[in-house]
């Protein structure tokens, strides 16, 4: 089911909710742990009930796999990693596997069609990480229906964000939030819908301009200059507004039943370099791949070539984490080159004893070259394949000519012998009009660089858990963005509902729901 | 401004949201624009034949005719030995007519399939990635919280209160409006050539500039085949003529290679395929005066029955 849809706001989450507070509210606290654990496998078996059995019996080795491994046996806990990761493997991985080794030794596996459950990569990490927390004490789940819900709880099973044993569990000990609270729901209610508007009106008018040109270069259409970062850009702002508003409406779910789960996006295309932007984008990642795959690599702690190694290793399995495809290898291993080169300019820059932070045109080089390498790295991301997303990187280079729209000539008609002389052709193009999508990419830009997010407007509340690094707390927000329960936010709330409603789209999954 | 407490905020925006929600489904579910619940008083006034085809199984019929906005226009009536219903959709693709077939053929005693070129390139009409007939339909939900609905629910009653002609279909599929000939063309006969040029050259642009050729919809047609030759359907494959301004300006452009290629495709595939895209019914005369790319009714009755001749079997069935 998705959040997007009109079962799931009109009947699903309505019925959830009001199950758990009646339940809560006889002081039958398992059962309405209960309750959770029966809607979210209702959840997630209504895209597919036969990925029920896989996630059930996923549930069932690691439940039973932490007891054994919490006895201390490291030979234990690498098997449960292992099994986690062939299940993983084989689901998401064997076909690529297959394929590559066909190709490259023209031996041909004859597999079976394999139907990709939702979500195993979000729920295999989870209780990878619950397993090693277990070896190393900081969680065991001793009541089989916690651990149940640990991994179905639905506001963040399918996207994420990707949240610990021991974040989450402690809280459901809580008495209150079996109880109906008007503050949490209302702080949740309204996350919510404004994460829905983020993905229903921003995101999905975002794919209009982003979606046709990389089918169109798939299918080798030459870009123009225009068409490609046209494309590029759209694209950059839509899986940023998809995943953060995916991520805004996680979050209001889990805290309409009182719960916090980790906050996942911060204004990530602020970011003044790239080890900054990986602090910001989908933080609950960045922190699994840190903590569980950067540091027992080594991390930092065994020298600075090791340490390059290690953040190369990393964005590479993390690139992989995301498909079974070399452009999300490519993409992941864009981004550890960049970690690199970021975290060599910081040495040479403590080398010759510059500290300062820059006055604003260098935060505004810093920042315009950062938005550039992400922008430039997610067309490998979204490209069907490398030759796709060479292609669009060369136009985007300029390599494919520069052209604007022929409208322009009339606008631009003083000017257009000295433009064509400098080899800039008027010419139809089929996905730049030079119109509307200026003006929407244009605002959505506005949005994101200067913006407050979500999250920092219902900042007063801390509807999530701060999982940043060094626990930096989100700035605050002008007095105007600032949520409070009132008319104006109550307007708000009711309009950024009803628009997002009356705009679902049965044809718009969430860009992250494939993975 | 007044502050609210988190109970009233809750009650509020909820209540409002639920009561807005509920006036909009209930508009469009009284004026029901497309007729879908069947409670249409004040006349269809916009058609969307993908939601509206579904007509086909109350219509009794014998034989189908499917293809673009093309063979849309033709009526089914005028078409001899069989009585068919037109089930063709404005701009579409093969992998909506397979699914449109799968879903809805019984025992035709004869399907006929209008392809054409630019259903071909996905650069101009992307890919509809459905995996079932019911996909393309709206759901309860969709119809009556839907944004667009509520638009044309408005739209319906503004029309209904004007006393506007109704623009859809007839009972047989057959669309009532004629594409581009309503437009008025300069009488002047310079001026109209002009006019008619500046359209063509449109169109062309518009369908055959750097063509992204679409080998899935190849996949496609093959599919169709295999779906009609299971259900031991009879089936008669055509591409529909093209106006002979059009196939001279194709001549000029990159995209005619590929047209050239597709069309021997086309006929390994379907052997037996009537392909008149260059053919003594691509006069222009034969199309509407201010639309070169729409056959006439006519040119469509004429051809078509030339193709049914071939597969009828017993004239007085009808």
């Amino acid at each position: 089911m998705l959040f997007n849809s009109h079962v799931f706001i009109l009947v699903f989450l309505p019925i959830a909710l009001m199950g758990f507070f009646l339940i809560g509210r006889s002081g039958r606290y398992p059962w309405a742990i209960a309750w959770l654990v029966v809607v979210s496998l209702v959840f997630y078996g209504w895209w597919n009930p036969v990925c029920l059995i896989i996630i059930i019996g996923s549930i069932l080795f690691n439940y039973y796999w932490g007891i054994v491994v919490s006895r201390g046996s490291k030979v234990l806990l690498a098997i449960g990693v292992m099994v986690n990761l062939g299940l993983l493997g084989y689901f998401k991985y064997a076909n690529f596997f297959a394929d590559n080794i066909l190709f490259l030794t023209g031996f041909q596996f004859n597999l079976a069609p394999i139907v990709l459950p939702l979500a195993v990569s979000f729920f295999t990490f989870q209780q990878i990480s619950y397993l090693v927390d277990v070896y190393h004490g900081k969680s065991l789940e001793q009541n089989f229906l916690n651990y149940c819900l640990f991994v179905t709880f639905f506001p963040r099973l399918i996207q994420g964000p990707i949240v610990y044993h021991r974040e989450m569990m402690p809280q459901f000990v809580q008495k209150e939030i079996f109880h109906f609270n008007p503050q949490t729901v209302s702080v949740g209610m309204t996350t919510f819908f404004f994460g829905l508007f983020k993905k229903v009106i921003i995101a999905d008018n975002l794919a209009r301009y982003a979606t046709p040109v990389f089918d169109a270069a798939a299918h080798q259409y030459v870009l123009s200059f225009l068409e490609a970062w046209e494309g590029a850009l759209a694209y950059t702002l839509q899986i940023y507004f998809d995943f953060s508003g995916y991520s805004d409406m996680a979050i209001g779910l889990a805290y309409l039943f009182g719960i916090r789960i980790p906050l996942n996006f911060h204004s990530p295309y602020k970011s003044l370099n790239i080890i900054d932007f990986w602090r910001r984008w989908h933080i609950s990642l960045s922190r699994f791949l840190r903590d569980y795959l950067y540091i027992p690599l080594g991390g930092n702690r065994k020298g600075e070539a090791r340490r390059f190694i290690n953040i190369m290793v990393t964005m590479l399995l993390g690139g992989l984490w995301h498909g079974a495809s070399w452009t999300f290898v490519l993409w992941g291993g864009l981004h550890g080159v960049f970690l690199v080169i970021n975290h060599l300019w910081l040495k040479l820059k403590k080398r010759f004893g510059y500290r300062s932070q820059g006055g604003w045109a260098t935060r505004l080089l810093s920042g315009a070259i950062t938005f550039v390498a992400v922008t430039v790295a997610w067309v490998f991301f979204r490209a069907d394949n490398t030759t796709t997303a060479f292609n669009i990187i060369k136009s985007m280079a300029g390599l494919n000519g520069f052209a604007l729209p022929e409208k322009y000539l009339i606008k631009f008609s003083p000017l257009a012998t000295q433009l064509e002389q400098w080899g800039v052709s008027f010419h139809h193009m089929h996905f730049f009009q030079g119109s509307n999508e200026v003006v929407y990419i244009a605002v959505a830009l506005l949005i994101v660089w200067f913006a407050p997010n979500v999250q920092q407007m219902m900042g007063s509340y801390v509807p999530y858990l701060n999982i940043m690094a060094k626990e930096k707390e989100l700035p605050k927000p002008s007095r105007w963005f600032t949520w409070k329960p009132s008319y104006f936010w109550a307007a708000v709330c009711v309009i950024c509902a009803l628009v997002s409603i009356l705009f679902l789209s049965r044809a718009s999954e969430f860009i992250y729901f494939q993975f | 401004m007044p502050q609210f407490n988190y109970n009233k905020y809750f009650k509020t925006s909820v209540i409002i949201i639920s009561v807005f929600l509920l006036l909009a489904a209930f508009f469009n579910y009284i004026v029901d624009p497309y007729n879908l619940m069947g409670n249409n008083k004040t006349g269809i006034y916009f058609c969307d034949e993908r939601q509206a085809k579904d007509a086909i199984l109350k219509y009794v019929h014998q034989a189908v005719i499917i293809g673009s906005s093309k063979t849309g226009y033709i009526d089914p009536d005028a078409l001899s030995c069989y009585r068919f219903y037109n089930a063709s959709l404005r701009a579409t693709v093969p992998e909506e007519i397979f699914f449109y077939l799968k879903k809805y053929l019984r025992d035709e005693k004869l399907v006929l399939i209008g392809f054409d070129f630019y259903m071909f390139n996905e650069r101009q009409f992307p890919f509809v990635n459905i995996t079932d007939w019911d996909d393309v339909t709206y759901s309860v939900a969709e119809y009556l919280l839907g944004a667009n609905i509520l638009k044309l629910s408005w739209k319906t009653v503004e029309k209904w209160y004007k006393g506007e002609v109704s623009h859809c279909m007839k009972e047989n599929g057959q669309f009532i409006y004629p594409g581009d000939a309503q437009k008025s063309l300069s009488d002047d006969p310079q001026q109209y050539e002009k006019q008619y040029n500046d359209i063509l050259k449109g169109l062309v642009k518009h369908h055959y500039d750097k063509i992204s050729f679409s080998d899935r919809r190849m996949d496609y047609v093959r599919k169709i085949k295999e779906l009609l030759e299971e259900k031991n359907i009879p089936y008669a494959v055509f591409i529909n003529p093209k106006n002979s301004d059009v196939l001279i300006a194709l001549r000029q452009l990159e995209a005619y290679e590929l047209f050239v290629k597709w069309q021997k495709e086309m006929k390994t595939i379907f052997p037996n395929i009537y392909d008149f895209s260059s053919s003594k019914y691509s006069a222009r005369e034969g199309f509407y005066r201010g639309d070169p790319y729409h056959y006439n009714n006519a040119t469509g009755k004429a051809f078509l029955n030339e193709i049914i001749k071939d597969y009828c079997y017993d004239e007085s069935t009808r």
